[in-house]
């Protein structure tokens, strides 16, 4: 198990319909997991899913990218990495029913630090169509 | 709960209790739930009753194994 930091973000496209092979060609970037609805699929550990998929997915984090307690860089990494903002990607989401988000983690065990999502990343998601949401643990 | 109760325990929808029984520490538990309930499609607030050999269940369905999003 690596160390363990204090925050990290994921950008999830979801969906019932989402074809992952898709959003990989868009993003031209291979994703750390894809999951097609209603197919097996491998999970994290590389075992084989029991179950088909629940949802459709295409995600990629940037935990192991990124050292920082702090959530700006690794949105910062994300953004740069997927090349966003992109002028056509909110039309594409509507298109194909999905959603977009970037959903950080944020471990805040005495309940004093406050997340640092910057406004420019806030707006430019709010702008293309998606969310920045916080899921925080103690 | 006891602490007897915790011991027998098979079964939990608590995650301190499920991170104890599944032998993860709690940071590394709640680094798991992070990614592990989006990925099957539930949200932060979904409760979910973890079984002793890793199975995790959703309003009595199905939805895991959660060793399977353990590093």
């Amino acid at each position: 198990m690596k160390d363990h930091q204090l925050a990290h973000a994921t950008f999830y496209i979801s969906g019932d319909s989402l074809e992952p092979a898709f959003w990989s060609a868009y993003f031209n970037v291979k994703p750390d997991l894809a999951i097609t609805r209603g197919q097996p699929f491998i999970t994290p550990s590389g075992r084989p899913s029991r179950i088909p998929g629940r949802v459709g997915l295409w995600r990629i984090g940037s935990e192991v990218a990124v050292r920082s307690n702090s959530l700006e860089p690794h949105l910062r990494y994300l953004v740069e990495r997927l090349g966003l903002p992109r002028a056509d990607l909110r039309q594409i989401l509507v298109d194909n029913g999905a959603r977009m988000r970037f959903f950080c983690y944020w471990y805040n065990e005495r309940g004093d630090r406050v997340p640092d999502v910057p406004d420019d990343i806030r707006t430019m998601m709010g702008a293309m169509g998606g969310t920045v949401e916080i899921d925080e643990h103690r | 709960m006891s602490a007897d109760t915790e011991e027998l325990a098979a079964s939990t929808n608590d995650p301190d209790y499920a991170a104890k029984m599944l032998g993860y520490d709690r940071k590394t538990f709640g680094k798991i739930l992070h990614i592990f309930k989006p990925d099957n499609g539930l949200g932060p607030a979904d409760n979910v009753i973890w079984h002793d050999n890793g199975d995790v269940y959703f309003k009595g369905s199905y939805i895991g194994n959660f060793h399977g999003w353990a590093d």
